[in-house]
């Protein structure tokens, strides 16, 4: 049984996430909800709950507010939201866990199945820190919370110099010379780092194009890495790719 | 190839100077004292629409802007009077002011208008032929020597019938420059020229010999004669300042600035440069400050002072994209649809014999516009080649603005796209559903639905803002869409979806939801209506170079559609045909919409080209 407690400012939307918790019985234990964030704190204190459902925003605070005044984050959280954007994208990349309102039960059931994994806590402490460190800066200077098959990576985006996919894996290279595989796709850091300067330049290869030190010409050409490793580009991609490297440089 | 450039513009718009001087060939009275008079006659008759249009013709050379104003007041004026030939003037004012402004599309849309209310006045030959005159300009400018000359003829003929001194100037002058553009006939052109310099004279016409002048000189620097041409360019110089016409100021200066870099007297070819710029700022002649920043750039990039000599050649290039944004071809399309549309109407209510006449004209019309586009294309050429030839930053530059045309395009597109893809009649549709389930206190099967509904949305939300999406996840986004509407329709249907195995779906691109306006007909138009159980299928395949999709469903098909339902349902279909024109016309590929009615249901046939993510 996880002790759970829910911040929402929406009645209904409390309602909702305490019907679905309501049919895993065996799961969660909800011991109470809160709808200000200040009420959210004294609950936390007071219950030390090991699960918290947390909507984004909450009144004119959010519940980034909440966590910041938190002094020791010991407890697993799951964020709610309905469009914010720029929450998700925050999500995304820290790899916290969300869903997306209304809640769809299927995507729920996905969660309470990862829920029933070890949790470790210091990663958790990690990924709100990236949280936090993302929502502050700009683009170029995010974090990013990578899955390894011996917990999470926590890696600056300008640190990483190319992706190359390998089936299911992908391996990300960094300028320190470090090698991450993670079992995440290609397409899924694609998406996430389309607008910080990355480029898929070919099927398996997201390039960082602030580490793109040369193009040579060719049928679709190559490009040559910091690193000096050269990376092929795929003809289809070699114009847009030109295009978005001049605009870079 | 800059020079090229520059004069090709520049003879364009001498035409335009002669055109606009028609149309103020009764009489010469000071601009004072016509807007006094207009003052005075605040009756909205015909003798105010015609004070209107020669006033607006006043300010052609001063401000486009009142001069449009006016000519817009004498249209609305004469429409109500129902003024035939006060319409006609004013249309033909319009078009002078927008070929002024650059705009040759809108500028032979209105000459074209008044060609058609033209054909239904009594006695109106040199009205008429004053027009063709106009058109003919945009001919030359096209390149279509012979039939410029034929219709300058035309007008010189009925001219000298009536004994009409102004109009024989001009359409002399017209012949004269257009011969002077070729080398073999410029000493011909030349002659002309001076035939209707001596007939201005005569009629003591400043402004008829300020343009006489100035093409004589742009005829003399086309010889090399440059001594010759700067004289020339200095008397019009003269005569323009007297005239206060800032207009003709600026072609002068223009040239004198070409003429001074060519003779490499660069110190004196920038202080003309600044007087065009400076000019051409003030009365908004875009093309001519473009021109002025060219020149500019060019001196600068002889002195070898590359960084100040690019950042001028960006700002020609910005003033040279508004210029040539006005005239994208989706403008052109319309116009020619437009000019179909009423050439029909018209051939309804006229009589027989007229039928040939306006089969002729429409030939003309559309070569017209063939060769206005071709005119556009080859200005859009130019620009590219110089980008190319000059370094490459300027490459960029080129680049960037074609980007932004192309983008702001396909961002009205996206927007027509993301309405129709939140068809209003589905969201009220699915809301209705889940009512119905609270109501019916099913509260499991309503929080389904809800949530099914909602992440269509997201996802139809976010992949309208992509232009291309994967095959992939269009078909997941196409699933959900069947799902939601089968539980409504109490799983009145079933589906496939088979993508050929040639086909890799999670690498081939395809335009977002192109297929689902097919999949809402075939379920609301075909399946909705029937009684037994339907079945829509879907299938991808390859041929070639292009991917092969058909929507086939066996519901009770089109005719018996219209018949129950009488909405109207093409709006989907019509904007994917546009769509798939858009795409066609961007990338120049053959995309294909056909429609088959089967025995039972339809068949939905559409052909893309095989685009790949990698």
């Amino acid at each position: 049984m996880i002790k759970t407690i829910i911040i929402d400012d929406e009645q209904h939307c409390t309602d909702v996430v305490l019907k679905l918790t309501s049919s895993y019985p065996d799961v969660f234990n909800v011991l109470g909800t809160f709808n200000t964030v200040e009420a959210g704190i004294e609950g936390t204190k007071f219950l030390q709950p090991e699960l918290v459902f947390l909507d984004v925003m909450i009144g004119n605070q959010t519940g980034f507010d909440y966590l910041k005044q938190i002094e020791h984050i010991n407890f697993n959280v799951i964020f709610t939201t309905a469009f914010e954007t720029y929450a998700v994208e925050a999500f995304r990349f820290s790899a916290l866990d969300y869903l997306l309102k209304p809640i769809d039960k299927d995507d729920f059931h996905a969660t309470v199945l990862k829920l029933q994994k070890v949790v470790e806590t210091s990663d958790l402490k990690n990924k709100i820190d990236v949280l936090f460190h993302n929502l502050k800066v700009k683009n170029a200077l995010k974090r990013i919370s990578i899955a390894t098959s011996d917990g999470y990576v926590f890696v600056e985006v300008s640190d990483i110099l190319y992706c190359n996919a390998d089936v299911n894996y992908t391996h990300i290279y960094t300028k320190h010379g470090e090698k991450i595989t993670t079992s995440k796709t290609l397409k899924t850091f694609d998406k996430l780092l389309s607008n910080n300067h990355f480029f898929r330049v070919h099927n398996s290869y997201l390039v960082n194009l602030n580490y793109v030190t040369k193009y040579t010409k060719g049928k679709g050409g190559y490009v040559t890495m910091q690193d000096n490793k050269n990376i092929d580009v795929s003809v289809r991609r070699k114009e847009e790719f030109i295009q978005r490297f001049i605009k870079i440089s | 190839m800059c020079l090229i450039y520059a004069l090709l513009k520049k003879s364009f718009c001498y035409f335009v100077f002669i055109i606009s001087a028609v149309l103020c060939s009764q009489e010469q009275k000071e601009l004072d004292s016509l807007i006094i008079q207009l003052e005075k006659q605040t009756e909205k008759d015909s003798i105010r629409a015609q004070l209107l249009v020669t006033t607006s013709n006043k300010f052609v050379r001063k401000d486009l802007a009142k001069s449009y104003e006016l000519a817009e007041e004498a249209l609305n004026i004469s429409t109500d009077i129902k003024w035939k030939k006060g319409v006609v003037l004013a249309l033909r004012q319009m078009g002078v002011v927008y070929y002024r402004q650059g705009n040759i599309l809108k500028a032979t849309e209105q000459w074209y208008k008044a060609l058609e209310i033209l054909k239904t006045i009594e006695n109106s030959a040199l009205l008429e032929s004053s027009i063709y005159n106009n058109l003919a300009n945009i001919y030359s400018d096209s390149g279509e020597f012979d039939k410029a000359l034929t219709y300058y003829n035309k007008l010189l003929s009925i001219s000298e019938k009536l004994d009409n001194k102004s109009s024989q100037i001009i359409a002399l002058t017209n012949i004269g420059t257009l011969l002077t553009e070729r080398e073999a006939s410029i000493d011909n052109g030349i002659e002309s020229l001076e035939k209707a310099l001596a007939l201005a004279k005569e009629i003591r016409n400043d402004r008829y010999e300020l343009s006489i002048l100035l093409n004589i000189g742009l005829a003399y620097k086309r010889k090399r004669d440059y001594k010759k041409a700067e004289f020339y360019y200095l008397k019009v110089q003269g005569l323009a300042q007297q005239n206060d016409d800032k207009y003709v100021q600026i072609l002068v200066f223009n040239n004198l600035s070409n003429i001074s870099i060519l003779k490499r007297d660069y110190a004196q070819g920038e202080r003309y440069a600044k007087q065009t710029l400076n000019l051409a700022k003030e009365i908004g002649a875009v093309e001519w400050e473009a021109s002025a920043w060219e020149n500019l750039s060019n001196i600068y990039e002889s002195r070898n002072q590359s960084k100040k000599a690019l950042t001028y050649y960006k700002n020609h290039i910005k003033l040279i994209d508004s210029f040539n944004a006005m005239q994208n071809k989706e403008e052109l399309a319309s116009l020619e649809a437009k000019h179909k549309y009423n050439l029909e109407k018209q051939l309804l209510n006229t009589a027989h014999e007229k039928k040939q006449l306006l089969a002729e004209e429409e030939i003309n019309r559309q070569k017209l516009i063939k060769n206005t586009s071709l005119l556009v294309g080859f200005i859009v050429l130019v620009a590219s080649i110089i980008g190319v030839t000059l370094f490459r930053r300027k490459q960029l530059a080129v680049a960037k603005a074609k980007e932004i045309e192309l983008k702001n395009k396909v961002t009205d597109t996206e927007l027509k796209v993301l309405r129709a893809q939140m068809n209003p009649h589905f969201i009220f549709n699915s809301l209705n559903s889940i009512n119905s389930y609270i109501v019916k206190n099913d509260s499991e099967s309503a929080t389904n639905y809800l949530t099914k509904f909602s992440k269509l949305v997201r996802k139809t939300l976010e992949s309208s803002t992509e232009k291309e999406v994967l095959l992939k996840d269009d078909i997941e986004i196409l699933k959900n869409y069947l799902d939601i509407e089968n539980k409504r329709l109490n799983n009145s249907f079933t589906y496939s979806i088979k993508v050929d195995d040639a086909i890799d779906a999670s690498n081939t691109l395809i335009p977002p939801l192109i297929f689902q306006p097919f999949l809402e007909n075939s379920i609301w138009h075909g399946i909705a209506q029937m009684e037994r159980s339907g079945h829509i299928s879907v299938a991808f395949k390859k041929e070639n170079n292009v991917l092969f999709c058909v929507v086939d469903d066996n519901g009770v098909g089109r005719k018996q559609a219209i018949k129950v339902s009488k909405e109207n349902t093409s709006l989907g279909i019509n904007l994917t045909k546009n769509r798939i024109d858009i795409i066609n016309a961007q990338n120049k590929t053959k995309g294909s919409l056909r429609i088959i009615d089967k025995e039972q249901g339809v068949r939905v046939e559409v052909k893309l080209p095989l685009k790949l993510a990698f």
